[in-house]
């Protein structure tokens, strides 16, 4: 055991890339529960803490973190193959911010004690965090951000409301951005807090979404405390801290995981409608198979990239927009194909077998608005990689 | 693979990156005279020779030779990346149709006299040669076999006769023509000179001012030697150099793409309107970001593609693939570039004053030839349907 979890059983990175893909997959397709693959929904944690906390047990919860602070330490390469593999075995994720954004995060900008502190729960699962960015006021525009943050003694106080936080209800803690200062600009007036959910003043609201899930929430903050110690970098440093950690992620939220699930489900509904020797249709789904195609070798350009240890630019947006528009093109020729299945809520039996025809298209739906929408994607483009003119 | 190995690799794919980019750099300079692009009318009939030998000379048109025969032993990455330079400048030679798929085709054959004295006379520039295949219909769905040849080739003592019409020529200013013909059942691949007794040469317009041919065939007859190969070598020679040509007709496209987009980027920086520049208004930028996305969608899948059939050992179904997938994106991504660049120009766009419209029209060629989009999409899809069921047939019988 390190001071931090679970030694790693073995030096990952030493291992060939097929070799440590294999070993993966071989331990994914053993153990991971059959029910749980493929979800047409986020899963709750009590659904599949069973998974989660034995990957804990078995160190492999942080596959991006370094060793010496509990994590498989993988480079790029294997990383990608580990999430690969994820995606490939149809494994759900649970709310992981914490792994994914909060760990990398600490390690960064975290002092040691912030760090003995808050990993451990992290990487026990004890800890889980939802991210805390956008407000009613403040949506693609960021930066407007109003929740703010007052010192008050060693504390300080958070007054505010977080929105489209992705089950909030569900985890334990929050991220967040508030405004702390009131001269520069405005990104340079905001800082990064970590606040227990359980603190007095925090109240959650479940925001019900058109596939009748409740996913979303809505976060008031009313006179909230959070300890001075759980603020993360320096005083108006938010903005920074915030986009720091965005590397990694922004290759991943462009992968082609999402429109190849839409693939799958296209197929098994063209199958069960007796369409898969149709023209039109084999001539539409042969050029989605392309875009899809096509997704993976810019992927795969990035990916190299982030193997040769260079840091991604901005132009990494196009694997977010072309990875989200073309899932919404395929779950929309989904409900074409389905026919009168096109409008039938959760699971419907076609061809002998249960298929939730709308879930390509429930899930598809908002990915092209979360996480920066497609508009933001196009706008960073444009300025940052055409160098267009602003007026 | 052991990482040393890997490490081995990476060190050799950065070495070949670097080759790559000084021949870029040689192709822009050579290229850098280009006239520019001009339209359909008054083009000239055929390409300039004295500038073919040039490429010749360069060792462009023996890039997929080996060294053994004379050749630069180079591959398709480096066929590419000349392809790609010739698109970027306008060029309308044919250089893929004449420098690759006829060497190609060549090098696929089994080795004689005449072959070689061919393969000389092309990749030394002398002798310009086409390949001519098509019928009227121009399919290019499935692999070529010796049923869907246009022209027959019928035995006449030592020698033999063909007859038909092969239709698509590339260009009707060629020196001779490589004409596939039935010829008992398969494939004969048979030397035809300019000017030999019984062949018309019928020259069709083409967009960019370049000539298609048909080829009308009436008894022309020709000496044993002029078969330079036939059977199973010339149909997998015949099919082999045409998946090489459609997948770097789609670097010539990825090329016409560049700067198609970089003259509309610059026009939309450098345009006032209403007391700013065009390029400042969201609707314009936004569209200017879907063309850029096509340019790293075609770029991504024509260096897949390439990555794939040069890592040796390589099936016809790779190379199928590989070609069907590239050509696709490049055809449809060239062809929406072209539109929307003009649209985001206004009317300048649409003049033969400015260069923009005869990159749109050599688009229009390119995307046609060898198959379009809708054509290669479709192909894709039912050979990686047939792939993968020959792998479920394999997997189960064993």
């Amino acid at each position: 055991v390190t001071s931090y979890g679970v030694a790693p059983e073995r030096d990952w990175n030493a291992l060939g890339n097929e070799e440590f893909r294999a070993l993966v997959r071989s331990d994914f397709e053993q153990h991971y529960p059959a029910h749980l693959r493929y979800p047409s929904r986020r899963l709750l944690w009590s659904e599949q803490d069973d998974w989660y906390l034995r990957m804990a047990r078995k160190g492999w919860i942080a596959p991006s973190w370094p060793v010496e602070f509990g994590g498989m330490g993988l480079a790029p390469a294997k990383l990608l193959i580990f999430l690969e593999e994820q995606e490939r075995w149809g494994i759900a994720r649970f709310q992981d911010h914490g792994i994914r954004m909060i760990g990398p995060v600490l390690i960064r900008y975290g002092t040691p004690a912030q760090q003995r502190r808050l990993l451990p729960p992290i990487l026990r699962c004890e800890q889980r965090y939802c991210q805390g960015y956008s407000e009613p006021e403040a949506g693609s525009d960021l930066a407007g951000l109003r929740t703010t943050a007052t010192p008050d003694g060693a504390d300080w106080v958070v007054e505010g409301t977080k929105i489209w936080t992705t089950m909030a209800h569900d985890v334990t803690h929050m991220f967040l951005l508030a405004r702390t200062g009131s001269v520069g600009a405005k990104q340079a007036q905001i800082s990064f807090f970590l606040l227990d959910l359980a603190t007095p003043g925090v109240t959650i609201r479940k925001i019900r979404d058109m596939a009748g899930e409740e996913e979303l929430c809505e976060v008031f903050l009313d006179r909230v405390r959070i300890p001075g110690d759980n603020l993360v970098g320096a005083v108006n440093q938010g903005w920074t801290v915030a986009k720091s950690v965005l590397g990694f992620e922004r290759i991943h939220v462009g992968s082609p995981a999402l429109p190849t699930s839409g693939l799958r489900l296209l197929e098994q509904v063209a199958g069960a409608r007796g369409l898969a020797d149709d023209t039109a249709f084999t001539d539409q789904i042969a050029g989605l198979r392309l875009d899809v195609a096509h997704l993976t070798a810019v992927y795969e350009e990035f990916a190299v990239r982030l193997e040769r240890g260079e840091e991604l630019g901005p132009d990494v947006s196009m694997l977010k927009l072309w990875a989200t528009e073309t899932f919404q093109r395929i779950a929309d020729l989904v409900i074409e194909v389905a026919g009168p299945a096109g409008g039938s809520a959760g699971a419907v039996e076609l061809g002998g077998e249960l298929v939730p025809v709308l879930s390509a298209y429930y899930r598809a739906k908002p990915s092209t608005i979360y996480g920066g929408s497609s508009e933001v994607q196009r706008n960073i483009i444009a300025k940052q990689v055409l160098k267009l003119p602003s007026a | 693979m052991p990482e040393a190995a890997g490490a081995a690799l990476a060190d050799a794919d950065s070495e070949l990156d670097e080759l790559l980019a000084d021949l870029a750099s040689v192709v822009r300079s050579v290229l850098a005279d280009n006239p520019g692009a001009r339209s359909a009318t008054g083009a000239p009939p055929g390409p300039d020779r004295a500038r073919w030998r040039r490429y010749a000379e360069l060792g462009w048109l023996s890039l997929l030779v080996d060294a053994e025969r004379g050749g630069a032993g180079a591959d398709e990455r480096a066929a590419a990346v000349v392809a790609r330079g010739m698109g970027a400048a306008c060029r309308r030679e044919p250089f893929v149709a004449a420098g690759v798929m006829v060497p190609r085709c060549l090098t696929g054959l089994a080795d004689s006299a005449p072959v070689r004295a061919l393969l000389a006379e092309v990749t030394e520039g002398d002798t310009l040669a086409v390949l001519a295949w098509q019928s009227e219909r121009g399919e290019c769905d499935t692999r070529v076999v010796a049923e869907n040849l246009p022209v027959e080739a019928r035995p006449d003592g030592d020698g033999l006769v063909l007859s038909g019409s092969v239709s698509w020529v590339p260009t009707g200013a060629a020196d001779a023509y490589l004409v596939a013909a039935r010829h008992a059942g398969e494939i004969a691949l048979v030397r035809v000179d300019r000017g030999t007794g019984g062949m018309t040469v019928a020259p069709q317009r083409a967009a960019d001012g370049t000539h298609w041919a048909r080829l009308d065939l009436d008894g022309v007859r020709l000496p044993g030697s002029a078969v330079l190969g036939s059977g199973t070598a010339a149909r997998d020679a015949l099919n082999s150099a045409i998946d090489t040509g459609t997948l770097l007709c789609a670097a010539e496209l990825l090329g016409l793409i560049d700067r198609m987009l970089e003259l509309t980027l610059s026009y939309l920086s450098t345009r006032r309107q209403f007391g700013r520049p065009i390029g400042s208004f969201q609707a314009l930028r936004h569209r200017a970001v879907d063309l850029w996305v096509q340019q790293r969608l075609t770029s991504a899948a024509l260096h897949s593609a390439l990555r794939q059939v040069c890592s040796g050992g390589v099936g016809p179904d790779t190379l199928a693939l590989a070609a069907s997938s590239a050509k696709s994106r490049a055809s449809s991504a060239a062809l929406r570039v072209g539109n929307e660049a003009v649209q985001l120009h206004g009317a300048i766009g649409f003049t033969d004053e400015y260069e923009l419209g005869g990159y749109v029209n050599r688009a229009l060629v390119l995307a046609a030839w060898l198959g379009n989009a809708r054509a290669h999409t479709r192909r894709h899809g039912r050979l990686a349907a047939e792939v993968a069921a020959s792998a479920e047939y394999r997997r189960a019988a064993s």
